[in-house]
């Protein structure tokens, strides 16, 4: 038992190490070591700050992104005797590019016996495909919409935060990497 | 140079908070919007001659809701 447990406390220790050495360096690269405690906080707030204002910009990308969707309004059945109906309007829906067999019975039902909303089940139901149907497919949102909310939300974050900076935060300007979307709003504001 | 690299931390600081935390309730809104705008758009579509949406449809789309929500989270890789 002993045998087998030791290897792994020497993998754990080599790891803490490498890591505080890697967290060194960063405080070496960054020259945290000569700030007091209330900046060095101060700064990790700024970038905890910052860092949550990413990812959520990051997810208003994944929440917008285009999709293609079935347009009931406009996609339509054409039955074999070149009748042509349009689907939503009917009662027959389409979420993906073919009708589910509840909506195909009803297609089915249309062009047989020209008849819709037979929720009772009067009518039999044809035992063959009678139709061809013909989905018309449009994208909603795009990508363009989904980078200029992204980079509004980055804007309007940035702007917020700063303000905590510049009045609850010691942060030294080397680090405001921030300031340059206030800048640029001071710019485009004039 | 202190300052590319303050950006570059925030970045990947930023990336991991997304990863960890954000991208999985994102997908999960974004296939809820999904598939309330298809819904939304048979609603529509009903309307156009004037009519409501019938009762046995909405149900039944109300069966097919939970499906289509599960298929948009495997095709985007959240739920296996």
């Amino acid at each position: 038992m002993k045998w087998s447990r030791e290897p792994a406390k020497i993998k754990t220790s080599r790891l803490r190490f490498n890591n505080h050495r890697f967290a060194r360096r960063i405080m070496t690269h960054l020259q945290l070591s000569n700030m007091n405690l209330k900046t060095q906080i101060s700064l990790l707030i700024y970038l905890v700050l910052y860092a949550v204002m990413l990812g959520f910009s990051l997810s208003s990308l994944i929440i917008l992104k285009p999709f293609l969707y079935t347009e009931n309004n406009e996609s339509y059945i054409i039955c074999n005797d070149t009748s042509r109906f349009e689907i939503g309007p009917n009662f027959i829906f389409a979420f993906e590019n073919k009708l589910d067999p509840v909506n195909d019975a009803k297609a089915r039902k249309l062009c047989q016996y020209k008849i819709i909303s037979d929720y009772s089940n009067v009518y039999e139901t044809p035992k063959n495909t009678n139709y061809k149907f013909y989905p018309v497919l449009k994208q909603e949102s795009s990508w363009a919409n989904a980078i200029f909310i992204f980079f509004i939300m980055v804007n309007i974050a940035a702007i917020c935060i700063e303000f905590i900076a510049n009045r609850l935060l010691t942060v030294s300007d080397d680090f405001r990497f921030g300031k340059v979307f206030t800048n640029l709003i001071k710019d485009l504001c004039g | 140079m202190r300052l590319i690299g303050v950006t570059l931390l925030e970045i990947i600081l930023g990336f991991i908070i997304f990863t960890v935390f954000l991208y999985n309730p994102s997908v999960r809104y974004f296939c809820r919007r999904q598939i309330e705008i298809k819904v939304y758009n048979y609603q529509q579509s009903v309307k156009k001659n004037g009519y409501f949406s019938i009762p046995q449809d909405e149900a039944y789309i109300q069966t097919l809701v939970p499906k289509m929500v599960r298929e948009c989270l495997q095709a985007e890789g959240v739920d296996k």
